[in-house]
């Protein structure tokens, strides 16, 4: 009687000490509201993103072919797109899809999530440092890495011309505006 | 023989077990989802005439809790009216539904009189994206075409709700102006009123 006893003891002993340490493992340290990491991109970066007058940049491409209302452009998904067909920003303008062209505060919105996904890898990419491949960015809509809404770019096509080059500091307009035509 | 200090910890440990496993098969976004749709409408039975303007996958998708699971399917409506945050509510009897898919199969599929259509996963399934048009009235004379591909929702209203707001361009419609009363009173056969502002309890 006294062994199982000290047997049960002996389990329930056992299950709080690993229910502590994976309490504690679990435990993360107090976020830094002050950390910020800064992302290093050539001065053209943006205006090339953006593209203007008969140039249409890579947020042409990305925003109508990735940014619809199921895609990318639903509130809360990693690399979130407004368009002038998908999701709008909230402000005083009361902007709805399929209504007033994509503001420059769209798509500057557009070029911070897709700059920031990986923030340090971009920098490096920018700087010439690694291949525009290495990102997710190309490599989920490339399906090299899992990606939901599956390939939906070919190595070597125009989207994927679209956005290596504009990594590479000097986009190919005309690849971008190929890319941004739905069949 | 089994001393109860020792049935304690296994009963305590099959109870965490079970709770873990149950609590494991409920999906809480899913459930809201349904749920946020509300009772349905008393005037008009469980059918093929039944949520005009909801997300018909909601509950005929693979999760349920519908026993019909749809791989593409929602409501047409006739107006988007003049003002366009007032949204449409008639829906578009006859209408056709043109799809073509990533593979390049085209289908062709009909409204019933409140604008509902649908296409069971079992008959056909669809690779996504897929481009999307509607066509009604003699020589398709009202026509209406996305814009943008449709990456993967399988009912229209996933994005098309009502009203419009800066997340949704309301509900899919066929016209801006006024419904063309000739076509619209094709709709007296109906056994329900297509009409959505008939009923209290619409949406």
């Amino acid at each position: 009687m006294m062994n199982r006893a000290r047997l049960v003891g002996s389990i329930v002993l056992a299950a709080a000490v690993t229910g502590i340490s994976v309490g504690l493992a679990a435990c993360a340290s107090t976020p830094d509201p002050s950390r910020t990491t800064n992302i290093y991109t050539p001065d053209t970066a943006f205006a090339q993103y953006a593209g203007g007058g008969a140039n249409v940049g890579v947020d042409g491409f990305i925003a109508l072919r990735c940014g619809s209302l199921d895609c990318h452009g639903e509130i809360g998904r990693p690399l979130r797109l407004f368009s002038q067909s998908g999701l709008r920003i909230v402000d005083d303008a009361g902007n709805y899809p399929g209504g007033a062209p994509e503001t420059e505060e769209e798509q500057f919105a557009n070029f911070t999530a897709a700059i920031s996904i990986q923030p340090e890898l971009t920098s490096k990419v920018f700087a010439g440092l690694y291949d525009p491949h290495v990102l997710l960015l190309l490599r989920k809509p490339l399906q090299l890495e899992r990606h939901k809404g599956g390939a939906v770019l070919q190595s070597g096509d125009d989207g994927d011309t679209c956005l290596t080059s504009w990594l590479n500091g000097a986009v190919n307009y005309t690849a971008c505006a190929n890319a941004a035509k739905i069949p | 023989m089994r001393t109860p200090l020792l049935r304690i910890p296994l009963l305590l440990g099959a109870s965490i077990v079970v709770a873990a496993v149950a609590s494991s098969c409920a999906d809480p976004v899913h459930d809201a989802l349904v749920s946020s749709l509300g009772p349905e409408n008393p005037s008009i039975p469980q059918g093929e005439y039944h949520r005009a303007g909801q997300p018909c996958t909601a509950c005929h998708g693979p999760e349920g809790p519908a026993k019909t699971q749809f791989s593409l399917a929602g409501t047409i409506f006739w107006s988007g009216g003049a003002d366009p945050n007032a949204g449409s509510v008639i829906g578009a009897n006859g209408a056709t539904v043109s799809v073509v898919d990533s593979l390049g199969t085209q289908t062709q599929i009909q409204t019933n009189c409140v604008g509902n259509f649908f296409v069971e996963q079992g008959n056909q399934s669809f690779a996504f994206p897929i481009l999307a048009a509607v066509f009604a009235g003699p020589d398709n004379q009202y026509t209406a075409r996305m814009v943008t591909q449709i990456g993967r929702a399988s009912s229209c209203a996933d994005c098309h709700t009502d009203p419009i707001n800066y997340a949704s361009p309301g509900h899919v419609y066929l016209t801006a102006n006024a419904p063309p009363a000739n076509l619209v009173s094709q709709n007296s056969s109906c056994p329900v009123d297509p009409n959505l502002a008939t009923y209290s309890v619409a949406e």
